[in-house]
């Protein structure tokens, strides 16, 4: 029936067209992408200088990856197809024990950042987002390179993925997830329950 | 494993007699050790017979007498130091193969190539018949090698890898049609890391001090820089031939044979390259993904590289003529791979250790880092990048 139809068009029109004159409004620009990942790698240093516990320091940087990452779509990401035959629930559950598992596994390693420092140097804009190239110095280490990528598309400025020196987190993770799906015959649970006490 | 170490140790110590092949059931049955023993033969001071002989005439007979040093408990098998009781002096070992060798790096090889052909047996496919005899011959026939047959050699793998095409079957995206082989040559490379390297750079970690450790890394990477200078001329790439030019030409001189970097003080700007790198810039595919015993992650192009490397640069242990020079090369190699193996620890720990497939992982990580330093991602960087917004781009989606 063509007159439902065009009603029904309309109808998503008239609910897109706000929605996407809005979007400009939103949209990243190259500073604001620069600034995001200058505050945290300011606020990494904050923790890793904090002098804290490990444990500490551990939730610190879980605290931080929720406020500064895409948690979500990281987490959907990582899940992979497996993930489209995951209820809301489970998937719920899987970002839940994955920003866990992120913190603990990456937060270890940021010990290593000690008396290091991050230099902010080229951004430009990629299809997701903005992408900011960085230089990491490390004492006693020659320096490499720290891209990240950033993104508003969850609606607020966020990043998404780290590439070190190539490797990003994305894809390994992604591997990484789906070998523990693998061993548990494709049991989004169990990899749950496996997530929560890995990293 | 068992490293040897000099000087005063803890309160913890005491006396055991051993007798060569009776080492590692005696190790096990007193400590519980479940793991490789090198029996370590000593011979006393006044002896005119050399532990060799005792070895080659008369296995079994030979007693020793150890002093069990420091036996800690948390890591116990990994941190166990012994030295010979007084009197004694060390004159070689013999490894678990029978073989005698004079100096620990030998001992190394042989019990690399042991743990190896260990590992074929395992998997019912022996590479070596007898593990004795055939090491031997190995290593004299690679040193036997002209070096112009090699580069014939190469020069054939290379064309027959130019013309080599990706096959369909993919995994994650990459080309491993070798999984199965590669697989088990993991898990030997993860074995060898458990039993002797990761043990190792502990005990490396734990006797030299940081400073000097370095040091060594400094003068192994100096060392390299022929063969950088070389490898950047073939590219055409004349900044990176001047720069390791310049900076062998100075640390080998002020940086008093390497051991320190006044290049980079100086803003001199390191530069690696190797031949797997030269060949992806004459255009040679990167061909599968190959797991090499011993160095680990590498790709048909980049081993047919460090094949050639090993045997073209001017300063390795195949090209410098004249011994015992010929091992400053791979002993400082040695040296600063198990110092980075230390330093790195946690992260190759956790690859290797904690992840649900360090196979899995080792690969991409190795692929994803070695892509990125030749710069060829794809056709443009941003190719390769993923956009996990956008689940219709995606390209590992199914």
């Amino acid at each position: 029936m063509p007159t439902s139809f065009s009603r029904r068009t309309f109808v998503l029109t008239a609910l897109a067209l706000p929605l996407s004159t809005a979007l400009p409004a939103y949209a990243l620009s190259e500073n604001e992408a620069r600034k995001l990942v200058d505050e945290v790698v300011q606020d990494i240093q904050k923790v890793i200088s904090s002098g804290k516990s490990d444990a500490a320091v551990l939730k610190d940087f879980e605290q931080l990856f929720v406020r500064y990452a895409d948690v979500n779509i990281m987490a959907q990401y990582a899940l992979g197809s497996d993930g489209r035959s995951a209820s809301n629930a489970q998937k719920r559950a899987f970002a839940d024990a994955f920003k866990g598992y992120i913190a603990r596994k990456y937060g270890k390693r940021f010990r290593d950042f000690v008396g290091g420092r991050v230099e902010v140097q080229s951004t430009r804009a990629i299809k997701a987002g903005y992408e900011v190239k960085t230089k990491a110095y490390l004492q006693g280490q020659s320096p490499f390179d720290v891209s990240f990528h950033v993104s508003d598309r969850s609606g607020s400025d966020k990043f998404f993925n780290i590439y070190i020196e190539g490797v990003n987190l994305l894809l390994t993770e992604r591997t990484e997830i789906g070998a523990m799906l693998d061993k548990r015959g494709g049991d989004i649970n169990a990899v749950v329950s496996d997530l929560k006490k890995s990293g | 494993m068992l490293i040897l170490r000099h000087g005063s140790e803890a309160a913890s110590s005491r006396y055991l007699t051993l007798r060569i092949g009776e080492t590692q059931s005696l190790f096990r049955s007193r400590f519980g050790i479940n793991r490789t023993i090198i029996n370590i033969a000593y011979a006393k001071k006044d002896r005119s017979k050399d532990a060799a002989d005792y070895c080659a005439h008369a296995p079994g007979f030979l007693t020793l007498q150890l002093q069990i040093c420091n036996v800690r408990s948390s890591l116990v098998a990994d941190e166990m130091w012994l030295r010979p009781a007084p009197g004694m002096v060390i004159k070689g070992f013999i490894t678990t193969s029978g073989l005698f060798c004079r100096s620990t790096a030998t001992m190394f090889l042989f019990e690399v190539l042991r743990l190896w052909a260990l590992h074929q047996k395992d998997l019912g496919m022996p590479l070596f018949h007898s593990h004795r005899i055939i090491p031997l011959q190995l290593i004299s026939s690679l040193r036997g090698l002209r070096i112009t047959s090699l580069i014939a050699a190469t020069a054939l793998t290379v064309s027959a890898c130019a013309t080599y095409q990706d096959p369909v079957e993919r995994t994650d995206g990459y080309n491993d049609p070798y999984e199965a082989q590669n697989r088990a040559i993991h898990g030997f490379n993860k074995g060898l890391d458990k039993n002797l390297v990761r043990p190792v750079a502990k005990g490396y970690a734990a006797v030299i001090p940081p400073e000097i450790r370095d040091r060594v890394n400094d003068f192994s990477e100096n060392l390299q820089m022929p063969g950088v200078a070389i490898n950047s001329l073939l590219q055409a790439d004349l900044r990176g031939a001047g720069l390791a030019t310049t900076r062998f030409l100075m640390n080998s001189t002020v940086g008093l044979a390497g051991f320190f970097d006044p290049a980079s003080d100086l803003n001199v700007p390191e530069h690696d390259t190797d031949f797997g790198e030269t060949l992806a810039v004459w255009g040679v595919g990167e061909g599968a993904y190959i797991e090499m015993p011993v160095f680990g992650p590498s790709t048909q192009r980049d081993a047919i590289g460090f094949v050639t490397d090993i045997f073209t640069n001017p300063l390795t242990f195949f090209t410098i003529d004249s011994s015992p020079e010929q091992f400053i090369p791979p002993t400082a190699y040695a040296g600063a791979a198990l110092n980075d193996r230390e330093r790195f620890g946690d992260t190759f720990d956790s690859v290797l250790y904690e992840s649900a497939d360090s196979y899995a992982q080792s690969r991409s990580i190795y692929l994803q880092n070695r892509r990125f330093e030749l710069g060829e991602g794809g056709a443009s960087e941003e190719d390769t990048y993923l956009d996990p917004y956008d689940p219709y781009l995606d390209p590992y989606a199914e």
